[in-house]
């Protein structure tokens, strides 16, 4: 038969593509090593710029050849044309690999540097086609954002963009990122959008409880509420007052009252001044217009301090959320995410009773998400010291007694600042860095009995500390030398199975006493 | 007459539709020596698409009937042990034509508008805002009305299916076209809406993740209920004891079991699972599984729809056949089946004898005592050329809908805009299609008065412009505030028709085609009443697999840059590109 079809067999293809990659490998290595002579040799013309022209659609991840072009580019002065030109290279690179950072970089840079009139509003038309071919690329949401504010791309439409992306598929992190960006920019988080975004993302919950994308944009939403108060406490200790905070102050706002001199930090959330003439006992937060933010007179306490600011209107619509992840649990009652979510916004809301309820649901969450199960230890230990905290605030008590609270972490260490007798024993701290108990600096007595402590690594300085009971641990001896940076320390309280004393004295102060009991 | 057709062919196909060009391109790319022919000037057969004019054509000869005016061939090709049967023509009568138009020929002048604005009612607008002179209001008015000659005009722009069909995105012939390279030879749309008809409106169908997200129709537990359902389906496999105890009841029972709302009830019953109050469960089940499993692939919906309309498709298995060496002629009918010893020995065609070891043919085409009894089911079939979608969206929509029937078989509805080139720009046309029990238009009746606007348009007067009218679907909020209002908008936002037609035509997917007809003659099935085209990919596998029982069916066609021509030596000189080819 005349010019029948035939179909090459698969060792001739073979062999023809092995040839063809070898001849592109001689190619690829002659181009690489005459660009690098041409930039040796200061080769800064359109000539260089085509040289490394292939190289880099072939290969757009060779960052110092960009940068060769970055050179050039800034030494020609280059034409409509050339920046034109360069332009479409980076977009031929984008579709050889949609996420070289370098590829990305070079085209902000280069309409931030070279182009005389980058044209923002095309740049962010490009977005839009590549994110409607990649939905989940970090790199083009990236760039949109510069590019959106570059060409000053109203937020409402941008909000819209990421709507429709997030309705075609709403496991996409980078949109609801871009939201939670979008919003924080608006500044004021305006109480309607917060709603309106929280019902977004429980209709997200029902499609797909198992999908985490929505829920952690959900715990931003959430995590946005900050507690009413500032101050916890104000106390004087011999010729200083101390003020205490709950969290960390924001850089515009300021301390006034008690007296001239100034506050000074201690730590981000303790503040200390020296007593002078005290033109009244209150003290004052105030924000950058002077607005009272907070007060509290001196040696008071105070009440509630982790209850959340939250509008009647967002109550309402955080109990009615609470609801319906009480039927979704129904449905669901494996749904970690939706559990989890459930125990956050118990514990913010705090209805009767949340307090046992949030711990039945910890333990629930450690035994349907193991591998996280140290994630929930230190969760349940913060909302056991908070509750403990909120519960005890009596001014006048010296002794704090977090005793067999399974502990795996110290939370609100600073708000101990003022006690003198501190029980953690019978805790779980063997993973704990001890540095937290840096602030409990009126600490006269400590008991970390039977706290699995493996160490004493990076146990912290405490000048007042007397007594210090370590009973029931398996501490290596040599680690017993940190405790010499404590200076008042008069006793270690040890048991019958941790003695290996002539060790440990070589290690402490020789004024130390080691009670066995 | 004598023609230049060689005599000798392994496989010969008679007409063009679906079955018989997949099992001709299955044949050919084996290295068989395939003749394909079709007595028409067209591909396709009942399979085929036409544009508007070809339609007209098309109509007129079945209503005339075809004239098959060929003599009886005389006995010199015919040998004495042999017996000559005549090739028929009976299943291509399509029946029951019914063909109207609901516009005027042509539009009146502008004079003549003028005048009947006059008439018209007061809010129309007297006079143009944007400073345009009455007259030229008008005529840029006029750009909206359609009048028959207008549409006629454009009849190129159309691409009119016989039988309208959708490929799930997982189905036979998605994965055939992709397993054999034929993929290449057609485009696709994806079908972007699944519609439902529930409480006399339209509905759009969550059916994917992200419908289900977006959707406003149903309720949060709602969502969670359908999520839950339709990952039950997808992951069900036999061993699990899920619908146990429902093997012999239907799907509507099981869903009630599961404690569903109406709505939901509604939306997995008729749109998802395809089916119907009578469905056995696990028929519904293994649907649903189907529609499930294709979503996603290509789309939000498991569907994909042909551009340029469905008569495509058999035409790329007849390109491949050709590729690989099958021979083609169109206009070429034939005339008689040569057989000896229920052997089918040759064709006789156009007074040449053409010999044969297989014959394949369209039922349309085949013998009458090839047939036996006369298969009864038929289709009933509606085009409609349309002035809107039959639920407006910004964008345009591709979109099927099921509309379901009480106690019967739904209505397949599928919509497509010119995005698709089946229609020109601003126009929409609506495919129905059904079981026929009555004639073509009374069976589609139920969905034409729900959807369309069947009244007589006079071409004067302008009905509410779609360009920025939101969905029908989104207007279901304020339905109730005031019902009455809302029916008078809903009647006036239905889409006009501009050109109907029904026919019926037969269908014969449950008729055993192998009854009466020699060992190596196979008979193809036309258009059936499923949406998609699986009965017809599995017929030609079977048909495929009888006559080539060891051979693979439709391995994957090399790519052109695969190729090497492997020139004869023996047959001349090269082609020297120096030389200038010489006119004659």
């Amino acid at each position: 038969m005349h010019n029948r079809l035939k179909v090459r067999t698969t060792e001739a293809q073979k062999a023809a593509a092995d040839r063809e990659k070898e001849k592109k490998l001689q190619l690829y290595r002659n181009t690489i090593n005459d660009v690098f002579e041409r930039r040796s040799r200061n080769e800064y013309d359109v000539l260089a710029l085509k040289s490394s022209e292939g190289l880099l659609r072939s290969n757009p991840d060779i960052v110092t050849i960009w940068n060769y072009r970055k050179e050039i580019l800034l030494h020609l002065k280059p034409s409509e044309e050339i920046i034109n030109d360069e332009l479409y290279l980076t977009e031929k690179c984008l579709q050889v690999n949609p996420k070289s950072y370098s590829a990305w970089y070079h085209r902000n840079w280069l309409l931030d540097n070279v182009d005389p009139s980058p044209d923002w509003n095309k740049e962010l038309q490009l977005c839009t086609k590549y994110l409607k071919i990649d939905e989940r690329n970090f790199h083009c949401w990236d760039y949109r954002q510069i590019v959106a504010s570059k060409c000053q791309e109203p937020n409402e439409n941008e909000l819209k963009f990421t709507m429709e992306m997030i309705e075609s598929n709403f496991s996409n992190y980078s949109a609801w990122h871009y939201r939670s960006k979008l919003f924080s920019a608006a500044g004021k988080d305006e109480e309607s959008t917060k709603i309106s975004e929280l019902s977004l993302v429980e209709s997200a919950a029902f499609t797909d409880p198992s999908d985490q994308s929505a829920w952690i944009y959900q715990r931003w939403l959430i995590g946005k509420l900050e507690p009413s108060k500032f101050i916890y406490k104000v106390s004087r200790i011999k010729n200083k007052i101390y003020l205490i905070l709950n969290r960390k102050l924001p850089n515009n706002y300021k301390i006034i009252g008690l007296g001239e001199t100034n506050w000074e930090q201690f730590d981000s959330k303790i503040w200390y001044k020296k007593l002078d003439n005290i033109d009244s006992s209150k003290i004052q937060i105030i924000d950058e217009v002077n607005q009272v933010i907070d007060n509290l007179s001196i040696d008071n306490v105070q009440q509630n301090i982790f209850n959340l600011n939250i509008s009647e209107q967002l109550r309402l619509v955080l109990n009615g959320q609470l609801d319906s992840l009480h039927q979704l649990l129904d449905m669901e009652p494996e749904s970690k995410w939706a559990l989890l979510t459930y125990v956050l916004l118990l514990y913010t809301l705090k209805p009767n009773n949340y307090f046992k309820n949030c711990l039945k649901n910890i333990k629930l969450l450690k035994e349907l998400d193991s591998k996280r199960k140290n994630y929930y230890h230190d969760l349940e230990s913060r909302y056991q010291i908070e509750h403990w905290i909120a519960n005890n605030n009596n001014n006048n008590m010296d002794s704090v007694n977090l005793k067999g609270y399974g502990l795996t972490a110290f939370y609100h260490m600073h708000m101990f600042l003022f006690n003198k007798n501190i029980d953690l024993s019978d805790n779980d701290l063997s993973h704990t860095n001890l540095n937290h108990l840096k602030n409990l600096i009126m600490c006269e007595q400590l008991s970390l009995k039977n706290c699995k402590l493996e160490n004493l690594d990076n146990f912290p300085a405490l000048n007042n500390l007397e007594v210090l009971d370590l009973r029931e641990n398996k501490i290596q001896e040599i680690s017993y030398k940190e405790l010499t940076k404590c200076k008042s320390l008069k006793k270690i309280i040890l048991d019958k199975k941790q003695i290996a004393l002539d060790k440990i004295l070589e290690c402490i102060n020789q004024s130390t006493n080691i009670e066995i009991l | 007459m004598e023609d230049d057709l060689p005599s000798k062919y392994e496989v010969i196909v008679i007409g063009t539709g679906m079955t018989e060009s997949i099992v001709a391109a299955a044949a050919s790319r084996i290295g068989k020596r395939v003749l394909h022919l079709d007595r028409n000037d067209y591909y396709g057969g009942m399979w085929a698409s036409f544009t508007f004019e070809a339609l007209q054509k098309w109509l007129d000869e079945c209503r005339n009937g075809k004239t098959n005016d060929f003599v009886k061939t005389s006995s010199p090709l015919v040998q004495d042990t042999e017996k000559s049967i005549t090739i028929g023509n009976q299943f291509s009568t399509v029946f029951n034509i019914e063909e109207k138009w609901f516009i005027p020929e042509k539009l009146p002048s502008v004079g003549n508008l003028l005048s009947a604005k006059i008439t018209q009612t007061e809010d129309s607008p007297k006079e143009s805002k944007d400073g345009l002179t009455e007259t030229e209001a008008t005529l840029k008015q006029n750009d909206k009305l359609w009048c028959q000659a207008k549409i006629k005009s454009m009849g190129r722009k159309f691409n009119l299916d016989l039988a309208p069909k959708l490929l799930f995105s997982r189905g036979t012939l998605v994965e055939l076209l992709i397993s054999s390279n034929i993929s290449r030879y057609a485009e696709f749309r994806c079908v972007n809406r699944i519609l439902t008809w529930q409480s006399d409106k339209l509905e759009t169908v969550p059916c994917s993740r992200a419908d289900v997200f977006a959707t406003k129709n149903v309720g949060l537990i709602e969502k969670r209920q359908l999520m839950q359902l339709l990952t039950l389906c997808v992951e069900y496999k036999p061993e699990s004891g899920e619908f146990k105890g429902f093997e012999d009841k239907t799907l509507k029972q099981y869903l009630e079991s599961k404690g569903l709302t109406e709505n939901l009830m509604h939306y997995v019953l008729y749109a998802i699972a395809m089916s119907n109050d009578t469905t056995p469960c696990m028929v519904g089940v293994e649907r649903t599984q189907r529609f499930l499993s294709s979503l996603g692939r290509y789309g939000n919906t498991p569907f994909l729809w042909p551009m340029y309309g469905t008569g495509e498709l058999p035409q790329c298995f007849c390109r491949l056949c050709a590729v690989f060496g099958g021979v083609y002629h169109l206009k070429r009918a034939a005339d008689s089946v040569i057989a000896a010893n229920n052997e089918c020995k040759a064709i006789l065609s156009d007074g040449s004898r053409l010999d044969c070891d297989h014959l394949v043919m369209g039922v349309a085409d085949a013998p009458p005592e090839f047939l036996g009894s006369v298969p009864k089911a038929g289709l009933s079939r509606g085009i409609f050329i349309i002035d809107r979608s039959i639920s407006t969206t910004d964008k345009e929509s591709l979109t099927l809908l099921q509309f379901p029937i009480k106690g019967k078989e739904p209505i397949t509805v599928i919509e497509a805009g010119p995005s698709t080139h089946v229609c020109p720009p601003g126009l929409y046309l609506l495919h129905m299609t059904t079981k026929q029990i009555d004639n073509a238009v009374n069976d589609l009746k139920p969905a034409v008065d729900a959807l369309l606007h069947s009244e007589y348009a006079d071409g004067t007067t302008i009905r509410i412009n779609t360009d920025t009218q939101s969905t029908q679907t989104s207007k279901e909020g304020d339905s109730s505030a005031s019902s009455g209002e809302s029916n008078i908008l809903n009647e006036s936002l239905k889409p006009q028709i501009l050109y109907a037609l029904y026919f019926n035509c037969p269908e014969t997917s449950e008729y055993d085609l192998s009854q009466n007809v020699p060992s190596n003659v196979h008979l193809c099935s036309g258009p059936d009443l499923a949406v998609d085209y699986e009965f017809a990919v599995k017929q030609a596998k079977s048909i495929f697999s009888k006559m080539y029982p060891d051979s693979e069916f439709l391995p994957r066609a090399p790519d052109p840059e695969e190729l090497s021509l492997e020139v004869d030596e023996a047959a001349g000189p090269p082609f020297q590109s120096s030389e200038e080819p010489k006119e004659e």
